[in-house]
C-alpha cells in the first residue's frame, strides 16, 4: 500500500520536474495537486487498515552486510505519514493558489521528492535507508529555502546534526553487528556508551527541532519566503527529529540522563519560544520561535507516550501547521513586511478572508485545548497547564498586534477567482479535520477560550513588547548568533590557526628542518675542518669516536644489529 | 585475458613514443594521451567482466621468469580492488585532461609524462611480487617529480627538494625491506605469500617497519604532511594537480597489499601508535584547512582525511572490509579529482576578471549546479556509494577502537564543513565584487561530461559495480 503511494509520488514528482513554459506550468501544477490530492484521499481511506505488507529488495550486498531498502506497510507508518503528507498536500495546493513561485511545478516536485523520503525514513529497518532518507531530506531543505544569503547556520548546524547521527548509528552498528533498526532493542544488553548515545543522538535531535541553544537553525532562515520558511519547519528537519524519536525510542529509554537532556531542553527552549514571541519584531522569526514551542510540547507528550505515535499526534501537528497557516494569511494579506510594527492592511479587517482567518485561528486553538485538557486531565500533568498559559500568552499577543499595526486601508485581495476557491477548498479542509475532533461541552475548553479573548483585549505584556519592538539594541542583538560565534566557530579558527603557526611553521618549519639542516652544516664544518688539520675538529671527532666505542662496550655485545 | 594486463601496462608506454613524435603545438600528443587512456578503460572493463567475484587473490596471473639462476620470476595480476582502483585512477585523469587549457593542452612534456606515470602506476598497482612491487613503487617518483618541478610553484623550490629528498628516502627503506626478503626467501616472493617469509623475529621487526615508513612517506602524515601539502596547494596545473593527489594512493595500496592478517605480531603491537598518529594528523589538517584560505589546500586537507581514514580502516584486523574500502576510494578519486579541475577554472576565470571567490557562483549558473553535486559527494552525502562504505567502514574503526572511531568522525565533520563553507562563499552574494558578474560560465561540453561524471557516482549509489555485465 505504502509502497505503491510512494512510488506513484515519485513518478509525480519526475514528471513535476519537466521545464515547461509559464501557461503549461500553471496548468501542470494544478494537474499534480490535483493527482496528489486523490492519492491523498485513497491514503486516508485506508488509515485503518490492519494489515502488514513488506515490499524489501536487497540493495546492496557486500561482505559487510546486505543492504535492504524495506517500505513497511502496517496501520503505524500509516499514521505517522498521514500528517506529512496532508501537509505536503497543503503546501503543493498553496503554491498552486497563491502563485509564490516561477515554477510552481519545480517546487511541487521537490515537496513531493522530500515527501517520498520522509516516507523512506518511516517505513526504514535499516540505519542505512535511513540515514539516506535524512540526507535526502536535508539536501532538499536547501532546494527549499533557496536563500543563499543566510543559510550559512543552517547548513552548518544541520551537517552537524547528521553527521552526529552518522557517529551513532555506526556506533550502534558496530555494536549490535546489524544494520536492522529492529536489532537496538538488543542495544542495551550488547552495546557500550548508552549514555553517550543518549547525549548524542538528544543533541541531534534538539538541533533538528531547533531546540534551545540551536535556534539559530532556523533563525538564520528568518529572510527566506514564508511559505519556504513554512514548508521547511514542518516537513524537513524537524519531521525527521520526530521520525528519529521514534524510531530510536528504545534508546532513548535505556539510558537515565536522556530525560534529564529532554527537560533541560524543554524548559529553556519554551522560556526562548515564548521569549522571541513576545519581544521579536520580525514576523518570519516570530514563526520560528512559535515552532520552539510547538516543538517542546509535542516532544513533551512524546515522552510521556513513550514515544509511540498515535493519530492524537498526527492531529496535533496539523493543528500546529494550521496555526501557522493562520499565522500565514495574516502575513499575506497585509502589506507583507519584514517586521510586526510595519505590518499595515485594515482592508482586510473589514473583510471575509478576516474573519475566516480569525475563526482558524480560534479553531486551532479550540481543537488544541481540546487535546490538551484530556491529556492533562489523563496524566494530570501540569507541566501541559504551563505550556498553555505561556503559548496563550505569547500567541494572543501575536494576533493582538497584528490588529494593532494594521492602520493604513491599503491591498487587494481575492481578486482572482481560483484565489478565491482554493481559499474556501483550504478552510473547508481545516473544519473537516477539526470539528469533528473537539468537544464542545468540555466546561475547561470554555475556560481556555474565554481566557484567549480575554488576553486579546488586556494583554499584562503589550507595554512591554510594544516597546521592545522600538529598540533595536533588542532588535537586533542575536545572543545566540554571538554564542555560536564567540564559543565555537572562533576558538576552532584561533585552534586551527595556532596549529598551523605551531606545528607547521615553529615546529615543522623551523626546529626540525632547521635542526637538521643546521646538523648537516656542523657535519660537512667539522669535515672540512678536519681535513684541513684543524686540531679542535680532530679532537672533537676523536671525542665522538670513543663515545661510539663506550656505547657498545656498555650494549655488552650483544647481537641486536646482527642477524 | 593475462595479455590484457600487459596491455595496460605498455599502450601508455607505446603513447609515450607517439606523443615524443608527434608536432609541436597541435593537439595531438593530447589526442594520443586521451585515446590511450580510454582505450585503458575499455581494457579495466573488459577485465572486470570476466572477472571470477568469488576468487580470492589475483586472477589473469601473468609470470615470466627473469632471472633463473637468481631465483626471481615477475608476477602480474589483478583483483577486483586494482581493477577498481585503476578505473578510478584513469577517470581522474581523462577528468584532468578535460580540465587542461587550450595552451595545456598542447604542452608535449606534460602529457608524456603523465603517460610515463599511467604506466608506472598500472604497472604498481597489478604487481604481484615484491622485485616489481619495488621497481614500480620507485618508477613512480621520476615523472611525479618532473611534472611538479615542472608545473608546480617554482617559488618553492627548497620545498620540492625537501619532497623529493622524504620519498626517496621512503624508496630506499623499501629497497632494503626488498632485499632483507629476498635474503630470507632466497627468492623474489609473491605478495600474497609474505606472510610466510620466514625470518628472525628481530629481522622481521625492522623489515616490515621499514616497508611501513616506505609507504607512510606517500602518506602526508603528520609531521611530514608540510611538504606535501605546499606542493599539492601550489600546482595550477588540473593534470598534475591530480597526479600529485594520486601519490598517497600509492602508499595506501602498498598497505592494503602488505598489511590485512599478514603482518606479524611484533608490527602489531604499533597499531596504537599509528592509529594516534592518524588520527592526530586528521584533526590537525582538518583544523588548518578551516582556516586556510585556499580552496586547494582545503581540498587537501580533505583528501588527508579521507586517505587517512582508508587507512584506518586498512589496518584493521580483517580483510571483509577491503571492497568496501575499494568503492569508496574509487568515488573519492574522482569526486577530488573533480572539485580539482573545477576550482583551477574558478581561479583562472576569478584570475581574469579580477575578483574573488565570494559570490563568483551566483553569477555562474552551470558551474554552481556541478560543483554543489560534487561538494555533497564529497562530504559523503547519499548520492554516490561513498556514503554507505563510510557508514560500515566508521563502523568497523568503531568497534576496534571506540574513541579513534569518535575523532575520526569530528575530523570528518570537520573537513565536511571546510568544503561546504567554501561553497557557501562562493554562493554568497554579500560583500562580494562587482567584477565577478563578468565571469564566464563553464562551458556546455565540460558540464554535460561532468554531469555524465555524476551520473557514474549517482548509479554507483545502487550498484557500485554497475558497469560490469
Amino acid at each position: 500500500m505504502i509502497a505503491e503511494t510512494t512510488l506513484i509520488l515519485f513518478i509525480i514528482g519526475l514528471l513535476c520536474g519537466i521545464k515547461t513554459g509559464v501557461k503549461a506550468d500553471k496548468l501542470l501544477s494544478f494537474l499534480s495537486f490535483t493527482a496528489v490530492f486523490f492519492i491523498f484521499a485513497y491514503f486516508s481511506k485506508n488509515l485503518s487498515w490492519q494489515n502488514e505488507d513488506v515490499f524489501s529488495f536487497v540493495w546492496n550486498s557486500s561482505p559487510a552486510g546486505d543492504i535492504k531498502v524495506d517500505i513497511i506497510s502496517n496501520s503505524y507508518n500509516h499514521i505517522l505519514i498521514f500528517p506529512f503528507f496532508l501537509m505536503t498536500l497543503l503546501a503543493v495546493g498553496f503554491n498552486v493558489v497563491f502563485c509564490f513561485e516561477e515554477r510552481r511545478n519545480l517546487y511541487n516536485a521537490v515537496l513531493l521528492f522530500n515527501l517520498v523520503s520522509l516516507i523512506m525514513m518511516i517505513t526504514s529497518n535499516n540505519f542505512v535507508q535511513l540515514l539516506a532518507g535524512l540526507f535526502f531530506v536535508d539536501i532538499l531543505a536547501l532546494i527549499i529555502v533557496r536563500n543563499t544569503e543566510n543559510m550559512q547556520y543552517y547548513i552548518t548546524f544541520n551537517i552537524v546534526a547528521d553527521m552526529i547521527l552518522f557517529l551513532v548509528l555506526a556506533l550502534i552498528n558496530s555494536q549490535v553487528h546489524s544494520l536492522e533498526i529492529e536489532q537496538i532493542n538488543q542495544y542495551k544488553q550488547l552495546g557500550k556508551h548508552v549514555d553517550f548515545i543518549a547525549a548524542l543522538g538528544a543533541v541531534a535531535v534538539f538541533i533538528k527541532l531547533g531546540f534551545a541553544p540551536f535556534q539559530l537553525n532556523f533563525l538564520s532562515l528568518r529572510d527566506s519566503r514564508f511559505h519556504r520558511l513554512q514548508s521547511v519547519l514542518f516537513l524537513t528537519a524537524p519531521a525527521v527529529a520526530l521520525i528519529l524519536l521514534l524510531k530510536f525510542s528504545p534508546l532513548w529509554n535505556d539510558s537515565v540522563y536522556f530525560s534529564y537532556f529532554i527537560m533541560l531542553g524543554k524548559i529553556l527552549t519554551l522560556i526562548c519560544g515564548c521569549g522571541g514571541l513576545l519581544f521579536v519584531d520580525n514576523v518570519r522569526a516570530k514563526l520560528v520561535y512559535l515552532q520552539m514551542i510547538f516543538a517542546v510540547l509535542f516532544i513533551h507528550i512524546l515522552q510521556n507516550k513513550g514515544f509511540i505515535w498515535s493519530m492524537d499526534f498526527s492531529k496535533l501537528l496539523i493543528v500546529d501547521y494550521l496555526v501557522v497557516c493562520s499565522f500565514y494569511f495574516i502575513y499575506f494579506y497585509s502589506n507583507r513586511k519584514k517586521t510586526m510594527s510595519q505590518l499595515e492592511n485594515t482592508a482586510y479587517v473589514n473583510s471575509i478572508p478576516m474573519y475566516a482567518n480569525i475563526l482558524l485561528a480560534l479553531l486551532a486553538i479550540l481543537l488544541l485545548n481540546d487535546i490538551l485538557i484530556k491529556l492533562f486531565f489523563a496524566e494530570a500533568d501540569y507541566f501541559i497547564v504551563v505550556w498553555m498559559g505561556a503559548f496563550l500568552l505569547a500567541w494572543t499577543n501575536f494576533l493582538r498586534q497584528s490588529f494593532v499595526f494594521a492602520e493604513k486601508k491599503v491591498g487587494k485581495y481575492l481578486e482572482s477567482s481560483s484565489v478565491r476557491i482554493g481559499f474556501w477548498i483550504m478552510m473547508a479542509a481545516v473544519l473537516y479535520f477539526m470539528l469533528p475532533n473537539v468537544d464542545f461541552k468540555d466546561k475547561y475548553l470554555w475556560v481556555c477560550e474565554g481566557s484567549v479573548l480575554v488576553l486579546l483585549l488586556i494583554h499584562p505584556l503589550k507595554k512591554w513588547s510594544d516597546k521592545v519592538y522600538e529598540s533595536d539594541k533588542w532588535q537586533n542583538n542575536m545572543l545566540s548568533e554571538k554564542l555560536y560565534s564567540d564559543y565555537l566557530a572562533q576558538p576552532l579558527l584561533y585552534c586551527g590557526r595556532v596549529l598551523w603557526l605551531l606545528v607547521d611553521w615553529v615546529l615543522v618549519e623551523k626546529f626540525i628542518v632547521g635542526a637538521v639542516t643546521g646538523c648537516l652544516q656542523v657535519f660537512i664544518r667539522l669535515f672540512r675542518n678536519f681535513h684541513n688539520n684543524k686540531v679542535m675538529a680532530s679532537v672533537v671527532t676523536l671525542i665522538v669516536l670513543l663515545l661510539l666505542l663506550y656505547c657498545s662496550f656498555i650494549s655488552g655485545g650483544k647481537t641486536i644489529w646482527r642477524f | 585475458m593475462a595479455v590484457l594486463i600487459l596491455v595496460m601496462i605498455m599502450l601508455p608506454l607505446l603513447g609515450c613514443f607517439f606523443s615524443l613524435a608527434a608536432q609541436n603545438n597541435k593537439n595531438n600528443a593530447f589526442n594520443v594521451t586521451m585515446f590511450t587512456l580510454v582505450t585503458n578503460i575499455l581494457v579495466i572493463l573488459r577485465l572486470f567482466s570476466q572477472l571470477d567475484g568469488n576468487v580470492d587473490g589475483l586472477q589473469f596471473v601473468l609470470s615470466y621468469e627473469w632471472w633463473k639462476s637468481a631465483n626471481i620470476s615477475l608476477c602480474l595480476g589483478v583483483d577486483a580492488f586494482s581493477l577498481l582502483i585503476l578505473l578510478g585512477i584513469y577517470i581522474s585523469l581523462i577528468i584532468g585532461m578535460v580540465g587542461l587549457s587550450a595552451g595545456a593542452k598542447k604542452n608535449k612534456s606534460l602529457l608524456i609524462l603523465t603517460l610515463y606515470f599511467t604506466c608506472s602506476i598500472t604497472a604498481f598497482l597489478t604487481a604481484g611480487d615484491m622485485i616489481s612491487f619495488f621497481a614500480f613503487f620507485s618508477a613512480m617518483l621520476l615523472p611525479l617529480f618532473m611534472l611538479v618541478g615542472v608545473d608546480g610553484n617554482a617559488k618553492k623550490s627548497m620545498t620540492l627538494y625537501r619532497f623529493f629528498i622524504y620519498n626517496f628516502i621512503g624508496i630506499l627503506f623499501l629497497f632494503g625491506a626488498t632485499l632483507m626478503v629476498y635474503k630470507f626467501y632466497h627468492g623474489n616472493v609473491l605478495l600474497a605469500n609474505i606472510a610466510f617469509v620466514d625470518m628472525p623475529e628481530k629481522v622481521g621487526t625492522l623489515v616490515w617497519s621499514a616497508i611501513c615508513l616506505a609507504f607512510v612517506s606517500r602518506i602526508p602524515v603528520w609531521p611530514f604532511h608540510y611538504w606535501i601539502s605546499s606542493i599539492s596547494a601550489g600546482i595550477k596545473n588540473p593534470l598534475a594537480s591530480i597526479i600529485t593527489n594520486l601519490l598517497p594512493l600509492t602508499g595506501l595500496y602498498g598497505f592494503i597489499r602488505f598489511w590485512p592478517l599478514s603482518v606479524p605480531d611484533s608490527i602489531k603491537i604499533y597499531l596504537p601508535y599509528i592509529e594516534m598518529f592518524c588520527v592526530l594528523t586528521m584533526i590537525f589538517i582538518a583544523l588548518i584547512g578551516l582556516v586556510h584560505k585556499e580552496f586547494l589546500y582545503k581540498l587537501f586537507s580533505y583528501s588527508t582525511v579521507y586517505y587517512l581514514l582508508f587507512l584506518l580502516a586498512v589496518i584493521l584486523p580483517t580483510d571483509l572490509l577491503k571492497m568496501n574500502i575499494a568503492y569508496s576510494l574509487f568515488i573519492f578519486l574522482i569526486v577530488t579529482s573533480s572539485l580539482v579541475i573545477l576550482d583551477l577554472q574558478l581561479e583562472s576565470e576569478c584570475h581574469e576578471v579580477n575578483c574573488g571567490y565570494r559570490g563568483i557562483l551566483a553569477y555562474m549558473p552551470r558551474f554552481s549546479i556541478t560543483m554543489s553535486f560534487f561538494v555533497l559527494v564529497a562530504i559523503g552525502l547519499p548520492i554516490s556509494s561513498l556514503f554507505w562504505n563510510n557508514f560500515i567502514l566508521v563502523s568497523a574503526i568503531m568497534l576496534e577502537n571506540f574513541f579513534v572511531g569518535l575523532w575520526v568522525m569530528v575530523a570528518i565533520l570537520l573537513v565536511a564543513l571546510v568544503l561546504l563553507q567554501e561553497l557557501y562563499v562562493m554562493r554568497d552574494l554579500q560583500n562580494h565584487t562587482e567584477n565577478a558578474r563578468s565571469a564566464e560560465d563553464i562551458s556546455r561540453a565540460k558540464m554535460g561530461f561532468l554531469m555524465a561524471i555524476v551520473v557514474v557516482l549517482f548509479l554507483s549509489f545502487f550498484n557500485p559495480l554497475w558497469f560490469v555485465f
